[in-house]
This record gives C-alpha cells, sequence and structure tokens, in this order.
C-alpha cells in the first residue's frame, strides 16, 4: 500500500531492529531440523515452503515433509504434488507427504520385513481397527518417518538431508507428534519401540540441531494456541525455541499525522462522506485489535518474532515469492540469487 | 421465520456447531445470556473457551464446576442481572474420563486399576473422539439431572477440523475400543494364566503369527499394558452404548435445536451447508445458520447497487480532497490529500466488495437450502470477552435478520 507509513509498522521485526538479534534469527532458521507449528490456517504451509525454498537455495539438501495434505507445498512451491517418498522437486528441494496409513505401513514393513507376512498381518480387516484404537499410534509412526529421514545417510555416509523442515499438521495433532517419542519411551516398558522412540526424542529434544516455529496471524484464537503451543514447547516437549512469525500483518491505512484529518472529517454532516470515515473507524479499530494481539504474541513468546505482510489477492507460487521477499527484506538480506550458488 | 430470541426461549437444548474460529463460544454464551434474561435457569457447557472469556464469566481454571454468573458481576458490567439464571461449565477431558471411570465402572479394584493404568494417565485425552464423546456424558448428565433442573442446556461443541465430527466421533471411539477385533485379538492377554505369559488362544497358529508380528511393531510389553487398559474399559462399554444411546434421543427431542454458527466465507459457509444436510439427513431439528462477523457494507446507506456506489464512491473523491484539503489548510497540516482520499475511496470500495461477496454467499446457502433460516451478524468490532461485549452480541443476535 502506498503512502506515509511509520517504519515501526512495515513488515518486518517486531522488535528493534539488532544487527547481533538478526544473527540470532538467521541461526534458528539455519538448524538442521525445524518444525513449523501454529493453529489452522494460519499460513503454516505457505511458511513452511518459503523457509524450505529458501534452505535450498543457499545451497542445503532439503527435505520439506508435510502431513496428510498431498499439495499445500505443490501449490506454494509451483510443484508436482508431493508423494509418500522424497522427491526432488527444485534443485536441492525435495518434498515428502506423510500419512498415518502410509507411515505405519513403511514402518511395519521395515520391522517385518517381508511383504507377505505385512499383508497377513496388517491387511487384515480387524487388526487395522486394533491399530487405529491405539491412541497416538499414528502420530509415533510418522514421527518415525521424520526421524529416519532426518538421519538417513547417502552411500557415502553423509546424511541425505542438510536440512529438514517438519510442516506440522494443526496445534493438537503437532503436539501429539511431537510429545509422543518422549511419551512412548518413558511409558512403554522396553522392547524396539521403546528404543526407535528414545532416539526419536533425542531427535526433537537436541537444543542445537532442532527448533520449533510458531505461526501465528493477529487474531485472538491464533495467538492463544501459539502461545499454548509454545508453554508445550518449553514444557513437556523440551524442544529449543525458532521463531515467531505473524502472517497477514496489514499496513495502517492512516498514518499518524492523518487520523486526525479523518477525525475531523466526520464533523462534517455530508452523508456522501459518512461511508469513508465509517470505513475508516473499523478499519483503525481492527488494525489496533490486530497491533494487540501482535503486540501480545511478541510478549508471550520471548523469541524472535517476523512479521510477513498481508499479500492479498496472491496465492501459490507468487504468495510464496512476496513472502520470501518479505522475509529478506526482515532479515535485512540482500535479495538470493534464485538456484544454489 | 423466528428469531434466535424465540428459538431460546423454547428449546430445552440448544447445541451450537460449526467450525472453530467464527465466534461458536461467544454465541453460545450470549443465547444462553438471553435465555437467563428471559427467565430461564440456563447453562452453558463450553469445551475450549478463550481464557478471557471464561475469565468474564467467572470461571476458574479448573473445569468441570458449574459456576454461576454472579448477579453482581452484571450490575458491576453496566447491565440489569437476569431474571433467570446463567450458569457456565468448562468441560475439562481428563477430568470428566475419571467422573466416568469413577461413576460407572463397576468393579472397584479394575476401576483404580484403570485410573492407574500406565496409558490411561497419557492417553485419555489423546484417544480420538474423546472430547466429542465427554460432551455427549456431559449433555446427558445436565439435561437428566432431577436436583436443581435446568430449564435450558447450551453446548458449545468442541471445535474439529469437521463440524461433523461432533455427530460421528462418539461412536466411533466407541467401537474403536469395543470391538470384535479388540476382544479377539487381546484375549491371550486378559486370560493369561498363571506361569505363562500366554494362554489359551494364543497357541493357534493363526494369532500366533498375528499377535507376534504385533509386539515386534508396538513391542510385546506396549501390547500387554494396552490390553489391560482394554480390557479394564471392557467393563464399562455397555454403560458407555447406553449412555450414548439415551444421548442421542436427547438430541432428536422436538425440545432440541441445532444451532449452525458459521461465517458468511467461503470455507464456513461450505462446512455449515454439509452440517446442515447432514442433521437433515440424521432428522434432527435445525434452527438455522448463524453468519457471524459480517463485513458492513458501507455504502449501505447510499444505494444498495454496485453501480450507484461506483458513482457514489467516484463522486464522492474529489468532495472527499476538497474537504481533507480544507481541513489540512485550517490546521496548518501538510497532508498529500490527494493520496489520502485516494487510499480511503480505495479501502471503502475493497470493504463493499467484501461485504458484497459475503451476500452472494448466503444468497447461494439460501438457493441450495430454501427452508434454512439464516441470520446475519454484523462485525462488532470488539473482541467478545467481556460481559458488555457478550450483552451486546447478544442483542445483534436477538435482533438479526
Amino acid at each position: 500500500m502506498d503512502g506515509p507509513v511509520a517504519a515501526a509498522d512495515a513488515p518486518g521485526r517486531d522488535l528493534v531492529p539488532d544487527p547481533a538479534g538478526d544473527t540470532d534469527v538467521r541461526r534458528r532458521l539455519d538448524r538442521r531440523f525445524q518444525v513449523v507449528a501454529g493453529k489452522g490456517g494460519v499460513g503454516r504451509s505457505v511458511f513452511a515452503a518459503t523457509l524450505a525454498r529458501r534452505l535450498a537455495a543457499r545451497g542445503h539438501r532439503t527435505l520439506l515433509l508435510e502431513v496428510n495434505a498431498p499439495d499445500s507445498a505443490a501449490r506454494f512451491l509451483g510443484v508436482e504434488p508431493a508423494v509418500d517418498a522424497p522427491r526432488e522437486v527444485l534443485d536441492g528441494l525435495f518434498l515428502c507427504r506423510m500419512t498415518p496409513a502410509g507411515a505405519m505401513k513403511e514402518y511395519a514393513l521395515l520391522v517385518l520385513r517381508f511383504k507377505a507376512l505385512y499383508q497377513l498381518v496388517f491387511e487384515n480387516r480387524l487388526v487395522k481397527y486394533l491399530l487405529r484404537s491405539i491412541p497416538s499410534l499414528a502420530e509415533f509412526t510418522m514421527m518415525g518417518k521424520v526421524w529416519y529421514h532426518a538421519t538417513e545417510r547417502g552411500p557415502d555416509g553423509r546424511p541425505r538431508f542438510d536440512r529438514v523442515v517438519l510442516d506440522a499438521p494443526a496445534t493438537g495433532h503437532a503436539i501429539t507428534m511431537l510429545a509422543v517419542s518422549r511419551l512412548v519411551a518413558d511409558t512403554v516398558p522396553g522392547g524396539p519401540m521403546r528404543d526407535a522412540a528414545e532416539k526419536m526424542a533425542a531427535l526433537v529434544e537436541d537444543p542445537n540441531d532442532a527448533c520449533l516455529h510458531l505461526v501465528t496471524l493477529p487474531e485472538e484464537m491464533p495467538v492463544t494456541e501459539a502461545l499454548e503451543l509454545d508453554a508445550q514447547r518449553g514444557g513437556r516437549l523440551a524442544m529449543a525455541a525458532g521463531i515467531g512469525v505473524v502472517n497477514r500483518c496489514r499496513s495502517p491505512l492512516l498514518a499518524a499525522d492523518e487520523h486526525a484529518l479523518v477525525d475531523a472529517l466526520a464533523a462534517s454532516s455530508d452523508p456522501r462522506l459518512a461511508p469513508f470515515v465509517a470505513t475508516a473507524r473499523s478499519r483503525a479499530f481492527r488494525e489496533a485489535l490486530e497491533a494487540e494481539h501482535r503486540a501480545r504474541f511478541v510478549r508471550g513468546l520471548g523469541a524472535p518474532v517476523i512479521t510477513l505482510p498481508e499479500a492479498s489477492g496472491k496465492d501459490g507460487v507468487a504468495l510464496t515469492d512476496a513472502l520470501a521477499a518479505a522475509l529478506d527484506a526482515a532479515l535485512g538480506d540482500a535479495r538470493t540469487p534464485e538456484g544454489r550458488s | 421465520m423466528s428469531g434466535l430470541g424465540d428459538i431460546v426461549r423454547d428449546a430445552r437444548v440448544l447445541v451450537a456447531v460449526g467450525p472453530g474460529g467464527v465466534g461458536k463460544t461467544s454465541t453460545s454464551a450470549a443465547l444462553a445470556m438471553e435465555a437467563a434474561r428471559l427467565g430461564r435457569r440456563t447453562i452453558v457447557l463450553t469445551i475450549d473457551p478463550a481464557r478471557r472469556l471464561a475469565q468474564s464469566l467467572g470461571l476458574p481454571e479448573i473445569g468441570n464446576v458449574e459456576r454461576a454468573v454472579a448477579p453482581e458481576a452484571f450490575t458491576r458490567a453496566g447491565l440489569a442481572p437476569p431474571s433467570g439464571r446463567l450458569t457456565a461449565m468448562m468441560l475439562d477431558i481428563k477430568q470428566s474420563w475419571d467422573e466416568v471411570v469413577r461413576r460407572h465402572h463397576p468393579d472397584p479394584a479394575r476401576r483404580d486399576r484403570l485410573l492407574n493404568n500406565r496409558f490411561y494417565v497419557a492417553l485419555s485425552s489423546a484417544l480420538a473422539g474423546s472430547q466429542e464423546y465427554m460432551a455427549m456424558e456431559k449433555l446427558h448428565e445436565l439435561a437428566s439431572r432431577a436436583e436443581d433442573p435446568l430449564d435450558l442446556v447450551v453446548l458449545d461443541t468442541p471445535p474439529s477440523s469437521h463440524a461433523i465430527d461432533f455427530l460421528e466421533a462418539p461412536s466411533k471411539m466407541i467401537d474403536a475400543l469395543d470391538n470384535d477385533a479388540t476382544r479377539w485379538l487381546l484375549e491371550p492377554f486378559a486370560s493369561r494364566g498363571r506361569g505363562g505369559r500366554m494362554s489359551g488362544r494364543l497357541f493357534d497358529l493363526g494369532s500366533s503369527i498375528v499377535v507376534r508380528s504385533i509386539g515386534r511393531f508396538t513391542g510385546l510389553e506396549m501390547l500387554e499394558a494396552l490390553a489391560e487398559l482394554l480390557s479394564c474399559f471392557q467393563d464399562m462399554f455397555e454403560g458407555f452404548r447406553h449412555r450414548a444411546r439415551a444421548t442421542q434421543a436427547i438430541l432428536a427431542a422436538p425440545t432440541t435445536r441445532f444451532v449452525v454458527v458459521a461465517a458468511p466465507r467461503p470455507g464456513p459457509i461450505t462446512e455449515a451447508e454439509q452440517f446442515v444436510r447432514r442433521l437433515e439427513a440424521e432428522k434432527l431439528a435445525v434452527a438455522g445458520v448463524v453468519l457471524n462477523r459480517a463485513t458492513p457494507d458501507p455504502f449501505a446507506a447510499v444505494d444498495t447497487t454496485t453501480d450507484a456506489a461506483d458513482t457514489a464512491a467516484e463522486r464522492a473523491r474529489p468532495l472527499l480532497r476538497d474537504a481533507l484539503a480544507a481541513i489540512a489548510a485550517e490546521r496548518g497540516a501538510t497532508a498529500d490529500v490527494a493520496a489520502l482520499a485516494d487510499r480511503l475511496v480505495e479501502a471503502a470500495r475493497a470493504q463493499q466488495a467484501e461485504a458484497q461477496a459475503e451476500a452472494r454467499l448466503r444468497a447461494r446457502l439460501a438457493e441450495r437450502l430454501p427452508n434454512l433460516q439464516t441470520w446475519r451478524v454484523p462485525e462488532l468490532n470488539a473482541d467478545v470477552h467481556s460481559l458488555p461485549a457478550l450483552d451486546a452480541l447478544r442483542r445483534a443476535l436477538v435482533d438479526a435478520r
């Protein structure tokens, strides 16, 4: 939006610009294993896609994992829908989708080794019932797949992926996924599952290699849920904090010195001007509310927060491009060249 | 065509369903407030209230306790206390499970073992369909209590990715726990003999391979702990099913109404339509759909047609510029009034476009479901988390057309 806009209200950092702080943010955006979480509808997937694309563009072999939806990431990257195994969709960027059923099948095959046996057991209708009734088993097997790919090595012995970004499912399921490894490790008496769980928990809880980014909108419930997620993160999840991201932040309609002018307009009783005053008033109200929610998020989170702009009308790759540019601007980065250096 | 006020006056049970994030909880509370104002003893049962809403209703952090919203709270908020009574309760899943187990488990020894089972403790709230099932249990308890009976129970259903979960989740949960498969597979563990780990059917070749394979998948020890949990639950299944049937009867009663709370935006409206069709298929009574947070059309007073509004906006642009220039000159301000005027016009037109898109969605819903009542509630420009704000929402709901 054109027009005078106070610098502090431009999309970017809610904290005072701080070069040292920027390094900290960049470091958090460079961890080996990054999880992107938040309430449904806040723009988690587009941020995860933006993040993953950015990492690949910087020369890291990056895997983006999404849960259930096969075409979220595809839409935001402008590529073919994800399949159940990692597939390179852009230079250095791999995409993989996970479903509970798919992950369970993979894990079972890994454990049972023989496909015939798998079919005898796991495609038995009654066994399917049983497995569905074990709470959190779905999340556990999906986390198992996450761990598998995060620690996978190629034939040369090097890690197959330098960076792994998990586009987590919506809040409740995300918490279950991130908590289930430790839960199983502490709950199950012993055996193959417990061993796997210990390793998976170690990945999630690694303070140097892993972190959790929280995405929200400048609205009540998204901020509340994001802060609750953060409380879990610091508590039972024992995960390091990444950054906070507030999506869809609108620039104020009016600059500071313009409010008085519009207020004075209201005093004129010309009905033809009333619609504009009304619009300005309701916009001002919404903006004040949004600023409050943003501030609550920043205060409550403690971690650095990036605000990304409303990019109305944009979807797909155009939206990702817009967010990538805004992210670069927020970090004070020069725009990175397309593709790997 | 009845208003929400009539519905709140006559129903014994009101169930608010719909996608999350569109004010379902505030709407439930506001409707309950109206009922209390009409002289009814009303409870609103919320599942997932924003913390501030709970505070404004006087609810403590702990759940499952019925609390009255004191008359003093109303007067302090500048409102007349209701002639009926408004109470509220916040559902706590874990506590609800414990209550249900304590109240309905027939065997004290196994009951305690269940309450202490490591899986139960960790996972009872994670059980899919748990929240919805517990909402049903609570509804049954509140609607059928003899002591201090209620005139109206307003149930705010749990937010789920698909509102339809509310109808299906409870029986899915029961079926997941209690079915031929679980009984068949876990019977060896339940009937384990002394000295040996497994006995009986486990020595059948078929189940041996199956159970051993599952054991390798999950770890045999985990399977044992789970088996113990399921076998303790087994004693409760008949009770679960009995109460689930009774709750179904409450939902289907002639004095029960479902109110779908949505917003006039594509996602919520699609879900609302799906839900209405589903309810009607189950022969449940839909009162209508509340379309919350509707965008006001800034040009509504000017004229209703787009063309007229276009013209009005364009004619107003130079007027706006001149008025702003005059004001700026008066104050010695140096503002770019032309740019400001343009921005204001653009913003007003954008808001109008939103309002019109919403009106089209509402009209399409009416075309597809001609017998359906819808109520449009304008965006109140307030976070509905204080009693006065709730009261404003109450009035808007009652007045909504």
